[in-house]
């Protein structure tokens, strides 16, 4: 296992004092005061020391089976939902509860870098399978049947998803639903930027993603996850919950208590303010991250001989292709990734920390995924300096 | 200063609040419990809704000192800025005018000894349920006895002429049954009134049998877990009582 790219990036970026960085998925906002205020309180009362139950406090569970009714999706908080610590302690848990080590699980690339290590991790072998980027990024239902083996246990995506910014049509994975039905194949999806959705009126945030967790006759097979960190500001908190079948859910628990007894129960507690309060709050970040998608869009089309790119729909990446490929090797492992070399180059040159797209699969390659979740000024500030490096006139 | 100012704005809301209630006099249906208050309460609403019923029931989660009054004026919460309670302290008394539906549904939230008298001093419901009693909040409390009070209390102060819902299931609130004057016991035990069974859980799906003794009737609920079936058979009851009381007015 290797570090995540992503995270050598930054290690690399914080040797530079002025380094901007365009790399790790942090929203720019701070945990909205409602939330801190509720944590206050739950501190005041002092219920924060002990564990919780290991699925999560019951008022919390309760509030997430209120907010997935008003999506669709009916999953008994009792038996059916457990809290962890960030999706990623979701994703790990679900994996080694639905999987026995030597089993394959497809996804879709490019995707969340983190996904490779936590399928290795548990023992099993990630299969890629390339997006269309031609498409916007589409599946192409006829890959995964071609990748399908004996061994193949689940199909793991983001949707909307990491770092293309794509979100996946209902008709898309219907057909992907359809294929895990005929080979018994689980569904993981993670949906953790589900309630990002940019609309060109300016409405962004009012429009619902399909989610198969919302079909009733698939709920033996999918595990669906969602954390609290990006929609909420709750990055550090370490927050999120997994739901599915309580036949599978069960088996998730088992794990789930194992790894970490329970989530934070503190976070549990930020979690229950972002449900009971947070609305109001979380279309106002939907908005603004809409804006900024428009202007890292703007700045991108002024460096249109560097880079293409598809405009993202949702989460707050965008995912261009480099047009320019750097010819540099560095010495490190990565040397022939020419996506790598690219974003050592800005790091160095333009001290602007980006993720190379091989870090999210193959198929990224000669990608780089930009970040908008940083503020309007570093978007700015980072694009200035792009624009001095690569401006037509330098190279 | 924070504390100073949620002593007036709670003040402030309550009298207006009773204001209101006075005014329109609507028939109130007060659930309260450890769990399931807000699910319950969104059943019930709903079946009042389908049997043609004017009802509108309280935002969810508002159930405590300052949110029961908000589910009575119909207004959202400030939450914890000043800037958000101004122009709800502005609106306010305009919603004392406002009319209402004829049933209002109410979240009964406790968490410190004492909460269920002030709430209870807000309004006193016609229609009382309690969906359960367990731990949860047991650390506003010296212990469980203390706990279970505040619902007893609930339980007394319900007008006398109206319907105390309980879970016959839940060896506390069981006993709150000796209290009302017009009990209705639900739950999987034998003895309960409204004694459920659970015949087929399917997907989402449950089938369950609900015997009142003069009549057994199967049902499908689309939802899973046994806290939806609850919620469900809460809104038979209830529905089935507003049925009748609304048939004998027209008498």
């Amino acid at each position: 296992m290797k570090l995540s790219i992503i995270k050598q990036i930054e290690l690399r970026a914080s040797k530079y004092p002025d380094a901007i960085s365009l790399a790790q998925g942090i929203p720019s906002f701070d945990t909205p005061e409602y939330i801190k205020r509720r944590v206050e309180n739950a501190l005041k009362r002092g219920v924060v020391a002990k564990y919780s139950l290991s699925p999560g406090l019951p008022e919390l569970r309760e509030l997430i089976e209120l907010s997935l009714v008003q999506e669709n999706m009916f999953y008994d908080w009792e038996k059916e939902i457990v809290v962890t610590a960030g999706s990623i302690e979701a994703i790990s848990a679900s994996i080694l509860a639905i999987t026995e080590p030597g089993d394959e699980i497809l996804i879709p690339e490019p995707t969340y870098t983190s996904y490779r290590e936590v399928i290795i991790l548990a023992g099993c072998r990630p299969v890629f399978v390339p997006l269309n980027e031609e498409k916007g990024w589409a599946f192409e239902i006829e890959k995964y049947e071609q990748a399908i083996t004996p061994k193949t246990k689940a199909i793991f995506y983001c949707n909307p998803n990491n770092p293309t910014g794509t979100i996946y049509t209902k008709e898309q994975l219907l057909s992907l639903a359809e294929l895990a039905r005929r080979h018994n194949l689980y569904l993981i999806s993670d949906e953790v930027y589900k309630d990002f959705i940019f609309s060109d009126d300016g409405a962004g945030g009012k429009e619902k993603i399909f989610s198969l967790a919302e079909v009733p006759e698939l709920r033996e097979r999918v595990i669906r996850i969602f954390s609290f960190s990006k929609a909420y500001a709750l990055t550090g908190w370490r927050i999120g919950y997994v739901h599915s079948d309580e036949s599978i859910a069960r088996e998730i628990l088992k794990i789930h208590d194992s790894l970490v007894t329970c989530a934070p129960v503190i976070s549990q507690y930020a979690a229950m303010g972002a449900l009971e309060m947070g609305e109001k709050e979380l279309a106002i970040f939907s908005r603004r991250f809409q804006e900024r998608r428009d202007l890292i869009c703007a700045r991108l089309d002024r460096l249109r001989h560097i880079f293409q790119y598809i405009k993202p729909n949702s989460a707050y990446y965008v995912f261009p292709k480099i047009l320019k490929l750097v010819e540099t090797k560095s010495d490190d492992g990565y040397g022939q990734s020419a996506s790598w070399n690219f974003s050592l180059e800005l790091l160095e040159k333009a001290h602007v920390a980006v993720v190379p797209g091989m870090a999210f699969g193959p198929n990224g390659e000669g990608h780089i995924r930009l970040s908008f979740g940083r503020s309007e000024e570093d978007i700015n500030e980072a694009f200035n300096r792009i624009d001095e490096k690569y401006a037509e006139k330098n190279i | 200063m924070k504390l100073i100012f949620k002593i007036l704005l709670r003040a402030y809301l309550k009298m207006l609040a009773k204001i209101r209630l006075a005014l329109f006099r609507p028939t109130v249906i007060a659930i309260a419990g450890s769990t399931n208050k807000t699910i319950t309460k969104n059943a019930v609403a709903a079946a009042l809704g389908e049997a043609g019923v004017e009802v509108r029931a309280g935002a969810d989660g508002f159930n405590t000192d300052i949110g029961l009054s908000l589910a009575i004026l119909n207004l959202p919460s400030g939450y914890n800025s000043y800037h958000g309670w101004l122009p709800v302290m502005l609106a306010a008394p305009a919603r004392i005018f406002k009319k209402d539906a004829r049933y209002l549904i109410l979240e009964f939230g406790i968490s410190d000894a004492g909460d269920m008298a002030y709430l209870l001093s807000i309004v006193r419901p016609h229609i009382a349920v309690i969906t359960d009693i367990t731990q949860r909040h047991r650390e506003g409390f010296e212990n469980m006895n203390e706990l279970f009070e505040e619902y007893h209390l609930f339980a007394r102060k319900t007008n006398d002429k109206g319907m105390l819902v309980v879970n016959n299931d839940n060896l506390r609130t069981k006993k709150l049954t000796a209290t009302a004057s017009h009990p209705a016991a639900f739950g999987f035990s034998q003895d309960s009134a409204w004694q459920i069974s659970i015949i087929e859980k399917k997907l989402n799906q449950t089938s369950v049998l609900v015997n009142t003794g003069t009549r057994a009737r199967q049902y499908e609920i689309n939802r899973p877990g046994e806290h939806n079936v609850y919620a469900f058979v809460i809104s038979l009851i209830i529905a089935d009582y507003v049925s009748k009381k609304e048939q004998e007015k027209l008498l």
